[in-house]
């Protein structure tokens, strides 16, 4: 049977990824903070799978992604995450839905973005968004 | 939603990458069918449409598997979860039809298991939707 210190450990590094990935969403791509690029291992990059937003087509940095992202949505918000976090093999997988504006419209799109990671910071990740729905 | 399995990391990843894409490429309906619980629901996220329970995913494999000569995953870069029994893989897809056009996508699936199957999974392609 587990010791309940170690069962903590395991929970404290499964929430330790999970907020690595939400700051860089929340803090990061909702509300423009530069900090949550400080997840990210130097040379990391995000590759976007989907290409809905052409200024994030192909793979960038976290910097020139946040930047990218901030220009082309004037609100956003990531909410409903539902991640599957793997700690022994550093991965974070994350269900997510996204709601942003561009040109006016409120868009909602349903998104996953698989993060890797080595030593709690973030070495790569693939994002893939749905074609957005306009909701307002 | 979270269910009940009992599965671990290892039994995890046979499930999804030797089990369930091992039958896929093989064209093997009922080898993929038997990854699933009868209601399961496939949904392709990227795409907002779901295919829920046995037949209507069978249909849909009928005609994926009719669509394209070969059928091909690999380099699987895998997220497995046992405390939460979802695992996730990112993944390139290879599919060629018979005329030789070949289509390369880049997808992530999020698998959920309830006992020792399937009772969800979300597709996030990286093209047009070819489960529909």
């Amino acid at each position: 049977m587990s010791s309940p210190i170690s069962l903590d450990g395991i929970w404290r590094e499964r929430r330790a990824l999970v907020a690595v990935v939400e700051q860089f969403l929340v803090d990061g791509l909702d509300s423009g903070s530069p900090s949550a690029a400080g997840g990210f291992a130097t040379g990391a990059l995000l590759l976007d799978a989907t290409g809905d937003l052409p200024a994030l087509s192909g793979s960038a940095s976290p910097e020139a992604w946040m930047r990218a992202y901030r220009n082309a949505c004037r609100y956003s918000c990531h909410m409903e995450f539902s991640h599957v976090v793997d700690a022994g093999m550093g991965g974070v997988c994350s269900q997510f839905t996204r709601l942003n504006l561009r040109d006016d419209r409120l868009l909602r799109q349903e998104c996953a973005g698989h993060f890797r990671f080595r030593d709690g910071l973030i070495t790569g990740a693939v994002i893939h968004a749905s074609w957005p729905v306009e909701i307002g | 939603m979270r269910y009940e399995s009992a599965l671990d990391a290892v039994a995890l990843e046979d499930l999804a990458i030797r089990r369930y894409f091992g039958a896929v490429d093989a064209k093997d309906i009922e080898g993929v069918l038997s990854c699933l619980h009868d209601e399961a629901l496939f949904t392709v996220q990227t795409d907002f449409v779901c295919h829920a329970g046995k037949p209507a995913i069978r249909r849909m494999l009928v005609d994926y598997f009719a669509a394209f000569e070969t059928i091909v995953h690999r380099d699987f870069k895998l997220s497995a979860d046992p405390a939460t029994g979802r695992v996730a893989a990112t993944f390139e897809g290879l599919v060629t039809t018979a005329a030789g056009v070949a289509t390369r996508l880049c997808n992530t699936n999020i698998w959920r298991v309830r006992g020792g199957r399937f009772q969800e999974i979300h597709v996030f392609m990286s093209g047009p939707n070819i489960l529909v």
